[in-house]
This record gives C-alpha cells, structure tokens and sequence, in this order.
C-alpha cells in the first residue's frame, strides 16, 4: 500500500498545531502577552463584548483584538487561500509544480497596484490599493480565458501561452507606468510587491473573508472532479465530467482565492506552489484530502513565516513575503537535487 | 427507429478548412464486439472522440438508445456510455485501487456501494485481467502496459453497456492483448457492447463480430471481418506491404508483414 493514509487522528494533529501556533502568534512580539491572559480576554470579549475587555485588559485588549488577532486573521485567510488556489492550479494543470500565477492573476494585481499608486488613489484612501489589484487580477485572468478559449475549447497549453504573453505585455505597461511615478510612489509599489501582513485592520478583510469562505468551500466540493480530471480530459469526460464546466469552474475558483489573497497581503510567493506540493507528499493525491491539509498547511506556513519575519530582526520586521521566498527558493533548490537524484518531482 | 444501442448518422467533423471525418453512419446492437479498423492517419481516434461526445461533431448525429448523445447530462451519458482514451497519463501517483475505483464515481445514488464492496469488485477485476499482483503499487511507477490494463479495469468497473475503447491493445504484450480482447469478448456475450479501434488486423479479425473499414475519413468497408479484410481491400490500403492468408485453424484473414 501507499505509505500515505491519513486519519482523522491526522487532521485533529493539524488543527491542534495551527490552534497552538494561532496563540503563540498572538502572545509573542515587542510585549509579550501570556496565552492565559490572551484566553480570558478573548473569553471576557465574548461575553461582554469590547468594553468589557478593554475594562479588564487595557493593554492586551488593544494590542491583540486591533493589532495582532487582525493580523493573525489575514495569515490565516491569505495562507489558506493561497495554498488552496496551488492544489486547485496543480490539479488543473496537471503539473505538481504549477503555481497561481500562471494563471495571470499575479501580473494583473502588480497593473492594478501600480494604477492605484500612480493616479494618487492609494494615498486619498488605503482601501484603493486591494480593489484595484483584485479588479486587475480579476480582468487579466478573465481576458486570458477568453483568449485562450476563442475557438471551441479552452485548452490548457492556450492557457499557459496566453498568459505568458498577457505576463510581458502587463509587466511592460507596468515598468512604463513606473518610470513616470514619482520616487515615493515607486517605493511605496516596492513595499507593497514584497508582499507583507503589517498594519492589517479588519477592514481590509472584511470583503475578502467571505469570498475565501464561500470559494474554498465550493473547491472541497470539486475534489471528486480534480480527481477525475487528474486521469486526463477524455479520461474525465468517459467518466462523466463536464469537463469544459468544471474547468472554468476550477480557473474561477483558483483567480478568485489567489485575487483576494493579494488583495489581503500583496503578492506572497512560492506559498501557492510549495504547501500542495509538500502537502501531496505526505497525504497522498486523492483530493479530498490534498485540498483541506493544504489550507490548514497553507495557514501554518504563513503563520511561522509571519512569525519568523517579526523575530529574526526585533524589533524591526521583516516583510513575511520575503521570508516565504527565501524559503520557497531553498525548496525549489532541494527540489531540482531530489529530481536530479530520483528522476520525478511529484 | 430501430433499437440499436449506438446509432450513428452522418457524421462529420472538420478541422479549420480539413475535412477529417466524413457522413459516417454505422449503428451497434447489445451483444456486438465492433472493430474500427484503418491505416494511420484515417481518422479512427477522431472517430472515437466524436461518438464518446468528447469532440463536438460538425454534422450528422449520435444516438444512444434512441436519445441523442448531447442531450444526455454527462453523468448519465457516462452510465451508458464508458469510454478509454488512446492516451491516458495519470498526472500524480494514485494507487491502482484508486485509480480504478474512479470508475465508480458514475454509480446512481440508489446503487453507492460500501468501501468494502468497491475494493472487492476492483480485485476480482484486477484479478480477472491478470494484474492482482499491481493493486498496491501506484500508477506512476507503471509500465505503459500495465497503465492501460489498470485503465481497462476501469473501463470495466464504471459497467456501462457500450464501451468504447481507442487502441486499447496498443502498449500490449502478445499475452496481454490477449487476455484484455479476451475478457472484453466475454462481456459482450453477456450482453455489453462495444466499440474498439485498433491497428492489428489479426486480432480485429479473431475477436470482432463486425469490423468496420476506415480510410481517409470515410467508411470503406463494413461487415463480417473475412468480408471486410478482403485482399483487394489490403492490397488498396497497403498496397504489396503485406501477405493475406488465412488462419489454420479459424479459417479467418491473416495479414502479416513481409521481408521483400
């Protein structure tokens, strides 16, 4: 037999390490809250609400309800969205090694941001900044379907090809923009490509939550098909897939989390290309169990990264996006020896 | 109408300006092993492709059991219809009981089997085709073969009437080509159908009730296999390439390949 069969004892292990790194996230930092006291705050704002916990905990009250339990919640939805939206990529494309961001969506957001930046937006209101990167993912990754689907079926090396272009011909518009910007505003483009969780309020994650709820649930429903599809097209179709339908359903489904994920945290690389990969490894293929141990790996990952990226230079902190790109390139180096060892990467 | 199982009408399909398939009309009783036989390039696999619904078709019609193919929802299409690619690459290491067991993902709600139920069905399958012996490796580590023998499995498991099958023998050992025709044989005489696309002559010849003769997009020949693979047909298609005879002890057409 396979060596991978997980149990639910698997799952609950998970889920006991992200409840235990969820905690520890919110007592580490520049003040070191204890997790009991953490405990009863969040108990004292469940009963009584906010005033209550501010009347009991002042300081804890401040620090974790409006600067870390925000944060923490922006880890946890771009990180399980991120991880989601590389299953779903993978198991599309058929490739252990796909990434989101063949699908557009990445050069998309970075058009959108600089947009934002340059006409002044992001500056007048923060909140421009993740409309505009979801509304320029959300626009690439739909011209390229339409591109790549222009005669009959959409097939998936159109789909690559049109979005490599779509990739150049945005990132040119893109530099063009940049060389007119002011010096403020090209840094203020260069902070926000590195991708980072600081200064997240709730606000920002108010319209992006549901819809990483409502896609992520939608995609565990599709693991049957991805499965399917996992066999080849025709091979799905035999079986009795739609498969034009679930395609577009399943490249729909992976702009959308990887759309609201950089809407939350800037583009965060190597998270939607590693954790299913390494994630595949461990339980297997089948993905019924690939999509939800990818999103609670996804979660854990940024949570240790976000983690890592406020410690390694306290009290300074380092953008969690290049935490995660230096270890995503560390990983993809390990890769190419265990390929150039075994012959497979899957 | 009559009550054939696959009934096929006119159909054609184009490429662009390319005419690949032209007013094809053939139709497939319950019971009935058909053979498509024709040179490469005549238009076999895009055949197969268009009855199975994966390829939209540009005219004529498909019909199974008196209902049109694209009117069917997917899912009951596939209860009826089961069909194996040429090529099928499984993309992450599945196991061969997983891998099989996909065919029972068509199964109506009233018929879902037991977990138990479904691993003993695909060992008795695996074991009926000789394979038992892979149920716990992973289709990634498979030889050609042995992945189209666990594909066949499938093929066998999902239970639909009329099966289509595109080369299925073609990454086979002698044995093996044997044994996969052989229980496919089987089924038709208890009553599946099928529809099979394959390149050796002999073979075709031996196990299909009927064969049906395609060259350049069209039908050439249809009929019982010793009428169908006539000399003078073997000799339009393959010109001196090849020496007909016959079989010593079936009497059926034999086409063998020959040093000049």
């Amino acid at each position: 037999m396979p060596f991978y069969r997980v149990t639910s004892v698997q799952m609950l292990l998970s889920v006991v390490l992200f409840l235990g790194l969820f905690f520890l996230y919110l007592s580490l930092g520049a003040i070191h809250i204890p997790i009991v006291d953490i405990l009863d705050l969040l108990k004292s704002y469940l009963i009584g609400g906010r005033e209550l916990a501010l009347k009991e905990q002042p300081l804890a009250s401040a620090i974790v309800l409006h600067i870390r339990l925000p944060r923490a919640c922006a880890a946890i939805l771009a990180g399980g969205a991120l991880a989601l939206a590389g299953a779903c990529t993978q198991g599309l494309f058929k490739n252990p090694l796909a990434s989101p961001d063949v699908l557009g969506v990445s050069s998309g957001s970075s058009f959108g941001a600089v947009l934002a930046i340059v006409t002044g937006l992001s500056v007048m209101d923060p909140m421009w900044l993740p409309v505009f990167t979801t509304v320029g993912a959300l626009v690439a990754a739909g011209l390229i379907y339409v591109l790549a689907s222009r005669h009959s079926s959409t097939q998936i090396l159109f789909l690559i090809l049109t979005g490599l272009a779509l990739s150049s011909l945005l990132g040119g518009a893109r530099m063009g923009l940049l060389l007119m910007a002011q010096q403020y505003e090209m840094s203020q483009f260069v902070f926000w490509a590195m991708g980072g969780l600081d200064g997240r309020v709730w606000s920002q994650l108010m319209w992006p939550a549901p819809i990483i709820a409502i896609v992520s649930v939608l995609l565990l429903r599709e693991s049957r098909s991805l499965n399917l599809l996992a066999l080849g097209e025709e091979s799905a179709h035999g079986l009795g897939l739609n498969v034009r339908k679930t395609r577009f359903k399943l490249l729909m489904f992976a702009t959308l989390l990887t759309a609201m994920s950089i809407a939350i945290a800037g583009p965060i690389g190597f998270i939607g290309l590693m954790v299913p990969h390494l994630v595949r490894l461990i339980v297997g293929p089948a993905h019924e169990k690939l999509l939800p141990f990818s999103a609670i790996f996804g979660v854990i990952f940024l949570l240790i990264c976000d983690l890592l990226g406020r410690w390694i230079i306290a009290p300074n902190e380092l953008k969690v996006g290049i935490i995660t790109s230096f270890i995503g390139g560390c990983y993809f180096i390990g890769l190419i020896i265990r390929f150039q060892r075994k012959g497979n990467l899957a | 109408m009559s009550s054939d199982l696959l009934k096929v009408s006119g159909l054609g399909y184009k490429a662009g300006a390319k005419t690949l398939l032209n007013d094809i009309s053939f139709s497939i009783n319950a019971g009935e092993l058909v053979g498509i036989i024709g040179p490469n390039g005549a238009g076999k696999s895009t055949l197969m492709k268009c009855v199975s619904g994966f390829q939209g078709i540009s005219s004529g019609d498909v019909f199974i059991k008196q209902q049109t193919l694209t009117t069917l929802p997917h899912l009951e299409r596939a209860r009826h219809l089961s069909y194996l690619p040429q090529y099928s690459e499984a993309a992450f290491p599945f196991s061969v009981m997983e891998t099989i067991a996909l065919g029972f993902h068509v199964k109506q709600q009233s018929q879902i089997m037991s977990a138990k139920a479904i691993a003993q069905q695909t060992t008795e399958t695996l074991t009926l085709l000789g394979i038992a012996h892979l149920q716990d490796r992973l289709v990634t580590e498979l030889s050609g073969g042995e992945k189209q023998l666990v594909n066949f499995a499938r093929l066998l498991v999902q239970d639909a009437p009329l099966m289509l099958l595109d080369e299925p023998t073609a990454s086979l050992d002698i044995g093996h080509e044997s044994q996969l025709m052989n229980v496919l044989y089987q089924a038709c005489q208890k009553g599946k159908s099928a529809l099979v696309a394959i390149h050796n002559l002999n073979t075709a010849a031996e196990f299909c009730d009927r064969l049906i003769l395609v060259n350049q997009g069209e039908i050439m020949a249809e009929g019982k296999p010793n009428d169908v693979l006539t000399k003078d047909n073997i000799a339009y298609l393959y010109q001196d390439l090849v020496v007909v005879s016959q079989h010593p002890r079936s009497g059926n057409t034999i086409v063998s390949p020959y040093k000049r």
